[in-house]
């Protein structure tokens, strides 16, 4: 889309839309339901992620990984399966902990649970359970149309410094799932923005099927046309098999690492 | 003339913003025009775990690497009146194989090995010698929660990464026979090690429990701190006990390793203290390392490293490396890029430069066989890991 006919619309949408405060609509209700939504508190959560990083207007690499979720005690564990020379490497998160298994070395790294997930725009935070309604407070919220989908638009700032963006915009569908994102620095620069069109049901609860993030912060002009660096998540083969408690620790990284 | 200038700018300016409002630039709404619709997982009890820890099959792999290249320089500071004074140029090519398997027959046990090789023919090596065993042990899970590791491999303690071998108190224990039992469950982790290697037994004699090197390590993150006691103790060798911390501050990982070696006469300690910094390109290391063990004077040694991946959206790397010893003024700068033109390829060009007085610590520490001090290296490698 044009950059002028862009302002245009988004002008216009502005104009049209009507805060959904002022219809009384209990804002932090809704990002309480947006989490209840996707997070498997009774239940451990399994899938494979395949991850296509393309650099702008350059080379696409692809990282596939199997995570393993326990959102009842915020841990997570991350095995690398391809390429092949990152086969092996291992990501555990206990509580805001995260700590880095590297196969060659066989070291754990602790370290910060924010940063780039194997160098693409896809976080290591974002495998963490959804959590907007105690990470941020909504400030404004309208009605607004995103495609095919009727959505609620929330814009949010952060309660506290442990998330990766102090800002964001999130667009949520009447069925309570965020279709699109866009994460702000605290002086309101558009850092990155996510797009998730499409979910699976898994059990009684829903997981992305695949998003679609790009970064705001690289982008090369090619042509006419500007280009971010845009970063492909396919989710497959979610499971809720039973895992047992040792799979969240370091040595359990360690023994199934290759 | 004022006016027409500042009317030639404005005109400018508007040519300007037009252009900036005719670029498209990418955006994601229209993945929501026709998505595809959600969908209901129909069997959602897969086993992902299974195909980590069992296997039908013995698994291989491997990687081959070879390395060529030449390095020129002055084995003194080159002066201008005599450029060749000093000057050496060599040339290498070392070639490396490594080969591993992993049998998982059962959740409970793996064996794990890894073999390699490597031939040298420009220092006369011409035929490629036996493998070499690196690592061999097996990995046995007793009672569901002890994990047991016992055989050939590596351990590392401490935080070390421009000193790394330095606070690492278990550095050798790939070169003898450990057994390791680790308790995850219990605290953030705990561990037990005995380990026996080359020097530890008398020949000819009974072994004692006595002459087996013992360490225990524990674990735990307090208030976003990660804390690791731990201790190693050998009768001739004396205990060497490590206390490390780590904590990311704004965004910073600061690190912190203390150790105090006690044996009969002797008692010393070390300590190294460290950030990294990482942002989307850019990695910053700092590390300072402080002795009092070396021939009975304190060293005191800092260091800085800087590395930028994918300058300027090309395939090129860069990184400095800047080692300097507090104690005694020596030093060693290296800069360096690395460039990926084609698969599996990588080009390094590399300049080290060394500095200090005879005798000094990084004067010593030179790994240039030839000594030189000023040099410059160009070296390719191809990589290839399967």
């Amino acid at each position: 889309m044009k950059y002028s006919s862009r302002i245009a619309v988004m002008l216009c949408v502005s104009v049209a839309s009507v805060p959904v405060s002022a219809q009384g609509g209990d804002l932090s209700a809704t990002l309480k339901r947006v989490d209840d939504t996707v997070t498997f508190q009774g239940h451990d959560l399994s899938a494979i992620y395949t991850i296509d990083k393309r650099d702008p207007g350059g080379a696409v690499s692809t990282t596939t990984a199997t995570m393993f979720r326990r959102d009842r005690t915020g841990q997570y564990l991350i095995l690398i399966v391809e390429p092949a020379i990152d086969k092996g490497k291992g990501y555990l998160k206990i509580d805001d902990n995260l700590w880095l298994y590297d196969p060659v070395d066989r070291v754990f790294t602790f370290t910060s649970a924010k940063e780039r997930f194997q160098n693409s725009s896809f976080r290591n935070s974002d495998f963490n359970r959804s959590n907007f309604s105690s990470d941020y407070r909504p400030v404004s919220g309208k009605r607004e149309k995103l495609g095919k989908f009727d959505c609620t638009v929330l814009d949010l700032e952060a309660t506290n410094d442990k998330v990766s963006f102090p800002r964001m915009r999130i667009w949520v569908t009447d069925d309570y799932l965020v279709r699109k994102m866009e994460d702000y620095s605290l002086s309101g620069q558009l850092m990155r923005t996510s797009a998730i069109p499409s979910y699976q049901k898994v059990g009684d609860k829903w997981v992305a099927a695949g998003m679609v993030i790009l970064d705001h912060l690289k982008a090369r002009k090619i042509g006419d046309r500007i280009e971010y660096e845009r970063t492909t998540v396919t989710i497959k083969e979610p499971s809720l098999a039973i895992l047992p408690d040792s799979v969240y620790t370091k040595e359990y990284l360690e023994r199934v690492s290759k | 003339m004022p006016g027409i200038r500042s009317r030639l700018v404005l005109v400018l300016l508007v040519l300007v913003v037009l252009r900036l409002g005719a670029q498209e630039e990418e955006n994601l709404d229209d993945l929501f025009s026709d998505p595809v619709e959600d969908t209901i997982a129909e069997v959602p009890a897969t086993d992902h775990l299974s195909r980590f820890v069992t296997q039908d099959t013995i698994a291989f792999s491997g990687s081959f690497n070879a390395k060529g290249g030449a390095i020129a320089g002055w084995t003194r500071y080159p002066l201008l009146g005599d450029l060749l004074g000093g000057f050496d140029g060599t040339v290498g090519l070392v070639s490396t194989v490594t080969l591993s398997f992993d049998a998982r027959p059962d959740p409970d046990f793996r064996l794990f090995g890894t073999v390699s090789t490597s031939i040298d023919p420009v220092n006369g090596s011409y035929t490629w010698p036996a493998f070499a065993l690196s690592e061999l042990f097996i990995d046995y899970t007793w009672l569901g929660d002890v994990f047991i590791r016992m055989g050939k491999h590596s351990v590392t303690w401490g935080q070390g990464r421009l000193f790394e071998a330095i606070t690492n108190i278990m550095a050798d224990a790939s070169s003898g026979f450990a057994l390791r039992a680790s308790l995850p469950t219990l605290l953030n982790g705990v561990s037990a090690i005995g380990l026996m290697k080359s020097g530890y037994f008398e020949s000819g004699t009974l072994a004692s429990y006595k002459q087996v090197c013992y360490a225990l390590k524990a674990d735990q993150v307090l208030w976003g701190t990660m804390l690791s006691l731990g201790g190693r103790y050998q009768v001739d060798e004396g205990l060497n006990a490590i206390l490390s911390v780590k904590r990311v501050v704004l965004g910073v990982d600061l690190l912190a390793d203390a150790v105090l070696h006690e044996s009969d006469g002797s008692r010393y300690f070390r300590a190294l203290a460290g950030f990294f910094k990482e942002w989307q390109d850019v990695k910053l290391y700092g590390e300072y390392y402080y002795t009092g063990a070396a021939a009975g004077e304190a060293e005191h040694l800092a260091g800085l490293a800087v590395g930028f991946n994918n300058v300027f959206d090309t395939p090129v790397d860069l990184g400095a490396q800047w080692l300097h010893a507090l104690s005694d003024g020596s030093g060693t700068v290296t800069a360096g890029l690395t460039w990926s033109p084609w698969k599996f390829i990588t080009v390094t060009v590399a300049v080290p430069v060394v500095y200090g007085e005879a005798g000094t610590h990084f004067i010593l520490a030179n790994d240039d066989p030839a000594k030189r001090l000023v040099s410059i290296a160009l070296g390719l490698e191809m990589a290839v890991s399967f």
